[in-house]
């Protein structure tokens, strides 16, 4: 029996994103560690204000315990921790997971901070294992086929049951740029064409170059606090209304589904929590590790019929301007993706949209945002439902 | 790249492949088939199984052809596909195609489209291994 015990018991009061993009000789640790400070400072806090510590075990710079290992280098004795490793949606399940330990009255405060450089800081051996990680060790690492590859048979199946063509995705990287380019930190500015992307070199068709996201350096952190603390601190609050998650499968052989995604129940439970439909949104974050997926996740969350999303992104409806803006940082396409870490960047513009804040791509009176994060091959979903004010 | 360890849930499926079968797993308390075989039952989480012989026929749920791989050490183009076989279960595998196809600067003859049926491929890689591939079925 799902609740709604954690609607609007906590705030976001705190953001950071570090620079992003090819940061070399940047080291996760140290990048993790500034995201952290910065948030705390955001927020008005002092270090010795947080009591839990959720990190991500940096893929080129693990420790055992890694938010432990943070929160020695802080001088912090958290009463919580927590370090994840997996994927992209556990990026906002850790935050969900934060969120439920402050509720519960465990801590009070928790800075979620995550930080990686897939860019410059693999050893190649490191690199050589990251690639070859996906699929299932006995029956699907055998092929060689890279991450990509495994999208590339959700794309194709989606495209074929749907007549859903390669200009359509591809005028889901077009849009990425078009916000990229509005966003002074995001990691590609330069405007993209569809026939570019068309001209890109093909990984795994459908799936050219351009349809693929960034591989970058970069973290990003979040302080969460108790409803009675966040209301004076030195930023407005943002309110976790809403969070809900999905999970169907590990392996795609095991898939119900190829072109429906667990994106539906997600989106369902977050939204129910919060007491709130997808039209009510005035921010949108999507997880856009290959163009896609954002298909997928505007038709699964409730945005498009099921089918539908291919004209509408080609309609330029996503892009700045368009009546539903998708990624207003440029997403994992254009802004950075700096592996598990980088759905924190959906979640600090989402923070910064409804702040008021986004200079030179503000959404006008943004008051609710829905950000929706995934992992393994469209195997693992949240989504969390944010707002200004602390009821919807 | 060699597939990682036989488990003690797949050792007979391994075992089939080399004597040229594919095998589904037939949970005891359900029925259900799946393969590729795992630990417990997807359907009802029953942990006890018999093998049943596929006929090795199925259709393609999905295709791709892969530019670049993991590593150097496979060759490509190749084509990555998920089958839906006859029974039911889908798996990944590679499809063995004519040359003239892997080569997206050749005009396309030979149509590779979600459903076509294919067929089980069976190929010796060592001694002790053999992996189940897949070609278009001729009707």
């Amino acid at each position: 029996m799902a609740t709604n015990s954690l609607r609007a018991e906590v705030a976001i009061v705190g953001i950071a994103d570090t620079a992003v993009g090819v940061l070399p000789g940047s080291d996760a640790n140290v990048l993790c560690r500034e995201a952290l400070r910065a948030a705390v400072a955001d927020a008005g806090l002092q270090l010795r204000d947080v009591d839990g510590l959720v990190t991500f075990n940096p893929v080129s710079a693990p420790f055992t315990y890694h938010a432990e290992a943070m929160a020695e280098m802080l001088g912090l004795q958290p009463r919580y921790c927590m370090t994840v490793a997996t994927g992209g949606a556990t990026t906002f399940t850790a935050v969900v997971q934060a969120a439920a330990m402050i509720a519960a009255g465990h801590c009070h405060t928790v800075v979620v901070a995550m930080a990686d450089c897939l860019r410059s800081g693999l050893t190649r051996e490191q690199a050589v294992a990251m690639q070859a990680s996906t699929g299932h060790p006995q029956f699907e690492r055998l092929w060689g086929a890279p991450v990509a590859a495994h999208y590339a048979l959700v794309a194709r199946a989606y495209m074929a049951a749907y007549g859903v063509t390669a200009e359509q995705l591809a005028a889901v990287a077009v849009s990425a740029r078009q916000h990229a380019a509005r966003h002074p930190g995001a990691q590609m500015r330069q405007p993209l064409t569809v026939a570019e992307v068309l001209a890109s070199r093909m990984i795994a068709d459908p799936l050219h170059a351009l349809d693929c996201s960034l591989v970058s350096d970069g973290g990003a952190a979040l302080v969460l606090t108790r409803a009675d603390r966040a209301r004076d601190l030195r930023q407005p609050p943002v309110w976790l209304l809403g969070a809900g998650e999905g999970h169907r499968y590990e392996h795609l052989s095991a898939a119900q589904s190829l072109t429906t995604t667990a994106a539906v129940e997600s989106g369902q439970r977050a939204c129910a929590m919060a007491g709130v439909r997808p039209a009510d949104m005035d921010v949108v974050g999507l997880y856009d590790c290959f163009t896609p997926c954002v298909l997928l996740q505007l038709e699964d969350l409730g945005f498009c019929a099921k089918g539908a999303a291919g004209a509408f992104v080609a309609s330029g409806a996503i892009a700045p301007h368009g009546a539903l803006p998708v990624n207003t940082h440029g997403g994992l396409l254009a802004h950075a993706h700096c592996g598990h870490p980088a759905s924190l960047f959906t979640l600090t513009e989402a923070v910064t949209q409804l702040r008021g804040t986004a200079t030179g791509r503000q959404i006008k009176d943004a008051e609710l945002a829905l950000v929706h994060a995934m992992g393994g091959v469209l195997s693992s979903h949240a989504t969390l439902i944010l707002g200004r004010e602390r009821t919807a | 790249m060699n597939p990682a360890s036989p488990t003690p849930d797949t050792v007979e499926y391994w075992a089939g492949l080399r004597r040229h079968e594919l095998l589904l797993q037939c949970c005891a308390s359900c029925g259900a088939l799946q393969c590729p075989p795992r630990p417990g039952c997807g359907a009802c989480a029953g942990a006890t199984f018999t093998w049943q012989r596929a006929a090795g026929l199925g259709r393609l749920e999905s295709y791709t052809l892969v530019q670049r791989a993991v590593s150097a050490a496979y060759a490509v183009p190749f084509m990555l596909v998920l089958v839906r076989l006859q029974e039911g279960p889908m798996i990944m595998s590679t499809l063995i195609l004519p040359a003239a196809l892997m080569d997206p600067r050749l005009p396309q003859t030979v149509a590779v489209s979600v459903g076509v049926p294919v067929e089980v491929v069976f190929e010796d890689r060592s001694d002790t291994l053999t992996v189940p591939r897949f070609q278009l079925k001729v009707p």
